[in-house]
């Protein structure tokens, strides 16, 4: 009998001892993870406490800001919800799926696929952090992470603390962060909100920025379109999508949220990437929709509706949830909303028009500078650089045509650069301008 | 495969796990299977030489034994043994020269011979030096002499003799296991009571111990010794002192590491090996320190090479010489480079010195007063640290410069240039401090775990808890969570 008691007696403390590891676990997260201010954490949270999710959207940044749930529940008559996260790659959006059919039963799904992120793109551990962080324990949760970064995912997956253990020495920033945790607002997940945007709720965030003067510019270069647009991996995750949804009988939809037309002029041959998706996507049985090939008579967006050169600002996801529910829904059709080719939106609703302007350092030459005006077509047009370094006097860097556009910034200083575009040489017709730092 | 490793993580619970499941008198095989896919998950085809090790050992010890109970003239008998301990010896040490030492020489002869003009050898092989190997070999070699000193009775079983030189634990980097305790552990290994509580909890607790050893404290240190050692012009003399310094933690807290991982999962399946450190940096001085560093090697010396040359019986002339053989020896079984002769030759040097101001000293048996023993203890320390130098360069010349480099003159003092932030500074010191006071412990026969068994459950469960977290949380875990090397993995 004793013996059978100490055995029991030793079971249990073994027991005991990985209990004691797990809720230390959780008590270190606490201590030295800041999700204050996280919107996943409140929209995995949503997700988790549905009734139903009749409606799924998925993608990344381009779906949480462009989809509002509020709009498209009024179209679709049914709970629609945006499960979209930062930089969510389609591995990321796979696991969300496969989560989502373990507790709901969706009729259809969304998934963004703009053209940035099927690349490949190396978004780095945390667009995957930003979903596992929030993940129910599960399979399907270390099989993500697993997948998507072996080892070093799984453990900072498993182990958030581990991913900010350095914190554990920055005392301040423990006790401001445990200030912010003991309020109200953190336990009831109070919708997040920053100066130029709020949580607006089920996944979407509401973004009050607009493109000053409805003038885009960049001062990164955009990744070509290349003739390979989708990547190996995300044709893998989206494969097993398609094949998760006919298994589950859902629907799913492929499409891409409006992008400023500057940026996808700059990327290149936007008709290619869209040829491509469409034939990926009708050899998994989904249907592909690309929203950039709109008339701008159904969805105008003009510079107030985006928040940079890449993202809807609320505004425009307004009109653009608008849209997508009235085709979705059947009341627009393809043939009224869509032009046949992005090649022929460009030629219908643009002349000559500078779209944008990319001023970029030039790769590894420090001060070095290049400048390119994009346009919808083939046209001559004379830049004007002038600069103001830091407590001097503005002068001008660099004057003459497009051929003539790359620039030395002084040497060893800091300013900001101003960059205008003219239609002719004397400078009286001023297309596009820009200022930026460097 | 690697202790750090998520491979063995998997690995070690799914060996133990049949381990306690297959029939007694099948363990070994189990054992000496799981042993085999250890070492052959570095390498499948090098498996191969520790085979030819184990055969041609095994077979000396069978031949010394058939020899013996022939009943010939003693001297013919003894012929015989040598013939068998010198066949051994040789495909053994044969097999070591080959694949460790080879290019050496070439490139030593090359050298040579460009220095005096003359036309140069083929340059040397392109093999790779197999994992482990001066191990399992001394350790084989030590199984011959012990059948021919009579120490013990050759093992008639292959297979059994086979997981001897194989044991996983130990396997790549020791202890350097004699057969004496070993082999006759694996004899009895049906017959002991496998499964107790008790031992596999103090098992797995040394094997945290050797995890937080590697992990928090030599692998972090790593990172500021590479700096320092790989751009050493960049830094200076202060910087270059405290690089040489930490080395000597990084080397003393990543082999002792391993060696307490080997003897913690030793434990825990029942076997007991033997310790190969004693607190080497409270030694007293370089013998000290050398019958507290690397204790399986330097016994191993000892009883092979240093005994055998007459060791101290033949006056204090050839003592010195003797202990100069083995140093140098010594030297090269840990690398084959200039840097680890003159590593070797410097400690012999250290020795001999020590023997003879023992031998001269006029206050031979007094009692040494406290000030004194922490004056030695602290000399000792900088000696051993100067000749880690030497051990730690790529080169003779690396060392040169460094060594140069370091007593330029005064210097200053920038923490961050050597890799590590602050935060890990903080680690290191805090751990450098429970690294000081578990030593200190030992060195006074305080026990920790015994200690901390006596403590109410909730304390024990507590320290334990804290230990697992301080290796998870504050380890240094390499790009991508794969295992960093082991030091002593190379020699």
């Amino acid at each position: 009998m004793k013996k059978y008691q100490r055995i029991i007696r030793r079971v249990l403390g073994v027991i005991g001892f990985f209990l004691v590891l797990a809720l230390s676990n959780e008590l270190f997260r606490f201590l030295v993870v800041d999700d204050v201010q996280s919107y996943t954490r409140v929209t995995m949270h949503e997700f988790y406490h549905q009734d139903s999710i009749d409606v799924l959207f998925l993608g990344s940044s381009h779906s949480y800001r462009s989809l509002d749930p509020e709009i498209t529940d009024r179209f679709f008559g049914s709970n629609t919800f945006n499960a979209g996260t930062s930089s969510q790659l389609p591995d990321g959006s796979c696991a969300l799926l496969r989560e989502v059919c373990g507790r709901y039963q969706p009729k259809t799904v969304y998934m963004e696929v703009y053209y940035g992120v099927v690349c490949d793109y190396d978004a780095g551990p945390t667009a995957t952090y930003v979903i596992s962080d929030y993940m129910r324990p599960s399979w399907n949760k270390y099989e993500y992470l697993w997948e998507s970064g072996g080892q070093e995912d799984l453990v900072h997956g498993l182990i958030l603390a581990r991913r900010n253990w350095q914190k554990f020495f920055d005392f301040p920033y423990m006790a401001e962060l445990l200030q912010k945790k003991f309020t109200p607002e953190y336990w009831q997940y109070a919708y997040p909100s920053y100066d130029n945007e709020y949580y607006a709720g089920k996944g979407f965030v509401y973004n009050l920025e607009e493109v000053g003067d409805g003038w885009f510019s960049s001062t990164e270069p955009f990744a070509p379109i290349g003739d390979d647009a989708i990547g190996e991996k995300s044709r893998e995750s989206m494969e097993e999508m398609a094949k998760i949804c006919e298994e589950e009988g859902i629907q799913l939809v492929l499409y891409s949220a409006p992008m400023p037309d500057f940026r996808l002029n700059a990327a290149g041959d936007y008709d290619s990437f869209v040829g491509q998706m469409e034939a990926f996507a009708e050899r998994i049985g989904a249907e592909y929709v690309d929203f950039n090939l709109c008339r701008e008579s159904y969805l105008p967006l003009d510079g107030s509706c985006f928040m940079d050169d890449n993202h809807l600002n609320g505004k425009g996801a307004e009109r653009f949830s608008q849209v997508f529910g009235e085709y979705f829904t059947g009341s627009l059709t393809k043939e009224k909303l869509f032009y046949e080719s992005y090649q022929e939106k460009m030629e219908q609703e643009y002349h000559d028009e500078v779209l944008g302007i990319i001023c970029a350092q030039e790769e590894g030459v420090e001060g070095s500078y290049w400048v390119d005006a994009v346009t919808a077509e083939e046209r001559p047009v004379y830049y004007a650089v002038y600069t103001k370094p830091k407590g001097e006097e503005e002068y001008m860097l660099l004057q003459g045509p497009s051929s003539d556009s790359t620039f030395e910034t002084p040497n060893g200083q800091h300013g900001y650069l101003h960059i205008c575009v003219y239609g002719d040489v004397q400078g009286t017709e001023l297309l596009h301008q820009m200022k930026c730092n460097y | 495969m690697l202790f750090n490793s998520f491979q063995f993580l998997v690995f070690f619970p799914a060996v133990l796990l049949v381990y306690f499941l297959v029939p007694a008198k099948w363990r070994y095989l189990w054992l000496l299977a799981a042993s085999y896919y250890f070492y052959m998950c570095w390498n499948a085809s090098y498996a191969l030489l520790m085979l030819t090790s184990t055969a041609v050992t095994y077979l000396s010890g069978i031949g010394i034994q058939a020899v013996q109970r022939r009943g010939k003239s003693e001297e013919r008998i003894q012929k015989w043994k040598k013939g068998f301990v010198a066949g051994s010896f040789a495909i053994n040490l044969a097999i070591l020269f080959f694949f460790k030492y080879f290019n050496f020489v070439v490139d030593t002869i090359n050298r040579a011979l460009e220095m005096m003009h003359l036309k140069i050898l083929s340059p040397g092989l392109d093999v790779l030096l197999p994992v482990g190997i001066s191990f399992y070999i001394f350790q084989a070699l030590s199984y011959t002499m012990d059948v021919y000193r009579g120490s013990i009775h050759a093992e008639r079983n292959f297979l059994r003799y086979a997981l001897f030189v194989s044991f996983f634990p130990q396997l790549v980097a020791g202890p350097i296991e004699r057969s004496k305790n070993l082999l006759s552990q694996i004899e009895n290994l049906p017959r002991f009571r496998l499964w107790n509580f008790e031992r596999v909890k103090s098992g797995l607790l040394l094997m945290l111990w050797g995890y937080f050893l590697k992990l928090v404290i030599s692998d972090r240190t790593a990172i500021a010794v590479n700096a320092v050692f790989d751009h050493y012009e960049e830094y200076g003399p202060v910087e270059l002192a405290v690089g040489a310094v930490l080395f000597s933690f990084q080397i003393y807290c990543d082999f002792n590491g391993y060696s307490t991982i080997a003897k913690g999962a030793a434990q825990v399946m029942g076997f007991t090996l033997m310790d190969n450190f004693r607190q080497p940096y409270l030694a007293q001085d370089i013998r000290d320190f050398w019958r507290r560093w690397h204790i399986s090697l330097t016994s191993w010396f000892t009883d092979y090479l240093y005994i055998p040359l007459g060791g101290n019986r033949k006056g204090l002339a050839r003592q010195c010489v003797n202990i100069m053989i083995v140093f140098l020896t010594s030297g090269l079984w840990h690398g084959a480079a200039w840097t680890y002769v003159f590593w070797g030759v410097l400690h012999g040097g250290f020795q001999v010195i020590g023997n003879l101001r023992r031998k001269w000293s006029i206050r031979k048996n007094q009692q040494r007063k406290s000030w004194r023993k922490l004056l030695a203890g602290i000399t000792t320390f900088l000696l051993v640290t100067f000749s880690w130098i030497l051990f730690r360069a790529e080169s003779v010349s690396q060392a040169k410069g460094y060594l140069l480099r370091m007593f330029e003159g005064p210097g200053t003092l920038s923490f961050p240039d050597m890799g590590l932030s602050q935060a890990d500074w903080v680690v290191l010191a805090l751990a450098g401090v429970v690294l000081f006071v578990v030593d200190l412990l030992h060195e006074h026969g305080i026990r920790i775990r015994q200690t901390v068994e006596r403590r109410p459950l909730g304390v024990r469960w507590f320290l334990y808890a804290s230990a697992v977290w301080s290796i998870i949380l504050f380890g240094i875990y390499g790009s991508g969570y794969d295992a960093s090397q082991f030091i002593y993995f190379q020699f």
